[in-house]
């Protein structure tokens, strides 16, 4: 694991986004991830926060030592990591004016206000592009720019459950009756802002080609729609409604082991059947009984199967039977407990983790992403920012403001 | 129609299954020329594999898995272990932005197609691998099917009811994974366009799971602390679960951060005496005793289906949205009006639903549905007579030698 601290160069030398300066208006999961997986690559981006509280994220756990602060949250620093924040109000007609000059020098807005809101303010994409022409605004909300739910509120839990993946979590459930589930934390939320990169940097690579900017309108709803449409399309395509309970395979899955949990299936048949046998030490069965290699036989005596199934896993920790399954080219992986995925091998190999030295905090690790440019290695270029830290930077430097402008803005509550 | 912002981009995309096909659907919809490089011996999975909705073999070209991932490319058949088969693929190289693969590692480079080689053909060229574990490491040769890398990527043990086991999680792993190899793709090429180079990426689908639970990696890396799985329970939030409503198997999903949602919910359910409870007077007291208030909250929902509570609450400004289900979803009036599903018409496979994907509404470069998936080898004599400036006769040639299919 290489080790890695603060560096002082700066960020638009470095990163295959360098060089792109982009303004984030949003809070939370979803616009801030966007952001994030663009600081990340090198992209200035510059945090609006509201004064006084900023992100809702600095009042979320985890915190360091269990300890709550603004600047000790984990879930903050992650979302928030190489970028820059000023403390700005575009609402209050002072911070408009403010702002406004920061987006006739920035290439991209994220947003995620509710648009109701953006233009009452005169703050929607039609106004800003007469401010600058080659602008893109991304705009991330639960439901999109149009419709008529465009207005509706919904944190991750909600956003999760509007899009069919949530009614269908967890699948093959051994309690129908129970409600619907989230995925892990805010997962899906952390989706929603990787698909509304994917549609950012496609505006932006037409920007830099054209010089035009637009309007990219995100719907966290379509975002997580797309995800599950195997199951969600049984409906029109089929007349089955899929629920949490019939989605799951007859006799594959996820399987109690004697020291946690694996996930096994298979593709090729019978190949990768036999392969999971002979993982988990039950070649026998293949010889003894013919039934086994007929899949159609196996799939109507499922139950009974995965009783069968059951016993040979339970004898094997998760560990041995990786390991073989690796050997045998058997479909089977450990359902990792989160420790155990920071500790994992592989990952520690390929440098998934980099190792930050944190001024309060010390040395920890670090995720960073999950692909290796091979022109422009991940690295931290910022601490997660204090609320405000670079106002003078910015206001000052950047948009040429006095002292007394500066003053005068804090005053009058915009900054 | 509209170009879209791709529309000068080529790409030479020879993965297979779902998560690879994905990434180079998206570009395709944002106008690439996308040629997808298929051959006799290596036919895609998701042509061959069981149609999803029947569980019966469908035929190679009327797969409906197959047919949403690979919308808008061409299809050319060629011969990756004949030389000559090479020697066209290399002449395509050279005329491409983007080589998109997800074979095992090594593979490309035992074709003679690694980065080294496909980088001196074309320095301009962005090249992304990508596979279950990445390129390298003890764990390279393990089997990434979907469901396993959601295993092991740490999402399975944190999705779930406390007291149930693991989650299996499918093919949303590999729209993720496409997803998130899009957005690499795109920042490679935005780079490209100030620079000229382009560059190599080296991408893990586990790895574009865990990072999705990089706040709990962090409260392990940070204090110790292996969270795992909580059904809907949030660190701060309570209200915040999903609540039974009226008929059968409806649910709504309620989320209450501070104390002003607490008091306009409590409002906009008609302030019912258990409202006053001391116990959920304050955000931290009803954290505390979210289990009690789950009941209460329930005892409200049950009375009104999920479309009537999420509007009641929604009217309130409360953060309260059904749990749709495929049939909610397909009948829903706000997806209608935003056209979220589409009806695909393919020649061979006849008339069916499908969703808008990508979701994305670009305001001056929308992307598109260009054309159907291709037919097995539909486009091989356009690839080498037009962009490879081959002959009929050769081509005629090459198909009998067994280069071209």
């Amino acid at each position: 694991m290489k080790s890695i601290s603060k560096d002082s160069e700066s960020p638009q030398k470095t990163g295959v986004l360098r060089g792109i300066t982009v303004v984030e208006l949003s809070e939370f999961i979803a616009g801030p991830y966007c952001a994030k997986l663009l600081a990340d690559m090198g992209a200035e981006v510059i945090k609006l926060e509201s004064p006084g509280q900023g992100d809702i994220t600095r009042r979320r756990p985890p915190f360091k030592g269990d300890s709550p602060g603004p600047d000790n949250s984990g879930l903050f620093f992650f979302l928030n990591a190489n970028k820059l924040s000023i403390t700005l109000d575009p609402f209050h007609p002072a911070g408009k004016k403010a702002f406004f000059e920061l987006i006739a020098k920035a290439d991209l807005l994220i947003e995620d206000r509710s648009p109701v809101v953006m233009e009452e303010a005169e703050l929607d994409f039609k106004h800003l592009a007469k401010v600058n022409p080659r602008l893109v605004v991304t705009s991330i909300t639960p439901f999109g720019q149009t419709g008529p739910y465009r207005n509706y509120r919904a944190y991750p839990l909600n956003t999760f459950q509007s899009g069919g993946e949530g009614y269908l979590t967890p699948g093959a459930s051994l309690y129908p009756q129970r409600p619907p589930l989230k995925w892990a934390n805010f997962s899906g939320d952390y989706f929603c802002g990787v698909s509304a990169a994917g549609a950012a940097l496609l505006a932006l690579f037409h920007q830099r080609a054209t010089g035009k900017g637009q309007h990219v309108d995100i719907s966290k709803q379509e975002a997580l729609l797309d995800m599950n449409t195997i199951d969600l399309l049984r409906w029109p395509n089929r007349g089955e409604l899929a629920n949490r309970a019939t989605r799951g395979y007859k006799f594959a899955g996820v399987m109690p082991c004697k020291n946690g949990y694996v996930d096994f299936g298979f593709h090729r048949w019978p190949d990768e059947w036999q392969a999971i046998l002979s993982v988990i030490g039950t070649p026998g069965w293949w010889g003894e009984d013919e039934n086994l290699k007929d899949r159609a036989y196996c799939e109507e005596h499922g139950n009974e199967l995965k009783q069968r199934l059951a016993d040979s896993f339970k004898v094997h920790t998760k560990e041995e039977i990786y390991q073989k399954a690796i050997a045998k080219h058997a479909a089977i992986a450990p359902c990792l407990q989160i420790d155990e995925v920071a500790d994992s091998p592989q990952m520690n190999s390929r440098g998934f983790f980099a190792e930050i030295d944190h001024p309060n905090w010390g040395k920890f690790k670090f995720p960073t992403a999950p692909y290796r440019f091979s022109e422009a290695p991940w690295r931290l270029r910022h601490l997660a920012p204090s609320l405000g830290e670079h106002n003078e930077e910015i206001y000052k430097q950047r948009l040429s403001m006095s002292t007394q402008e500066l003053n005068n803005l804090k005053a009058k509550g915009a900054i | 129609m509209t170009k879209g912002a791709a529309n000068n981009i080529r790409v030479l995309d020879f993965s297979w299954g779902m998560a690879g096909p994905l990434t180079a659907m998206l570009l395709a919809s944002a106008g690439a020329e996308v040629i997808k490089i298929e051959s006799q011996q290596r036919i895609d999975m998701s042509r061959t594999s069981a149609d999803p909705y029947t569980g019966k073999p469908t035929g190679i070209n009327k797969n409906s898995i197959f047919n949403d991932l690979n919308r808008s490319k061409l299809s050319a058949n060629i011969n990756l272990k004949h030389p000559r088969g090479l020697e066209l693929i290399k002449s395509l190289i050279k005329i491409s932005d983007v080589v998109l693969e997800n074979y095992s590692a090594g593979v490309m480079e035992r074709l003679g197609l690694g980065y080294k080689v496909v980088s001196e053909l074309n320095p301009s060229i962005i090249m992304s691998s990508s596979s279950t574990m990445g390129g390298m490491g003890p764990e390279v040769g393990a089997i990434g099917y979907a469901p396993l890398f959601a295993a092991s990527s740490g999402l399975s043990d944190m999705t779930g009811y406390p007291d149930g086991p693991p989650t299996e999680i499918r093919f949303s792993m590999d729209i993720i994974s496409g997803y998130t190899t899009f957005v690499a793709v795109m920042a490679a090429l935005v780079s490209r366009q100030g620079t000229g180079k382009g560059q190599y990426i080296d991408f893990s689908s586990r790895e574009s799971i865990s990072i999705l639970l990089g706040d709990a990696l962090m409260d392990y890396t940070l204090n110790g602390r292996v969270q795992t799985r909580n059904g809907n329970d949030d660190a701060t939030m309570a209200p915040h679960n999903c609540y039974r409503c009226q008929g059968e198997d409806n649910w709504v999903s309620i989320a209450i951060d501070n104390d002003s949602e607490w008091h306009a919910f409590c409002m906009a359910i008609g302030n019912p005496e258990w409202t006053n409870d001391n116990r959920f007077a304050l955000q931290i007291s009803r954290h505390k005793h979210h289990e009690e208030l789950d009941h209460l909250v329930e005892s409200w929902t049950i009375t009104f289906s999920h479309y009537q509570v999420m509007e009641i609450l929604q009217a309130a400004g409360v953060a309260a949205v059904a749990s749709l289900n495929p049939q909610d979803l397909f009948t829903d009036p706000h997806i209608q009006e935003r056209q979220s599903f589409i009806v695909m018409n393919n020649p061979e496979a006849g008339e069916r639903f499908s969703v808008a994907s990508p979701p994305w509404k670009l305001s001056e470069t929308p992307c598109s549905i260009y054309r159907d998936a291709p037919l097995f080898g539909e486009h091989t004599k356009y690839v080498c007579c037009e962009l490879l400036d081959l002959s009929i006769e050769e081509v005629q040639k090459l198909i009998e030698e067994g280069v071209l299919q």
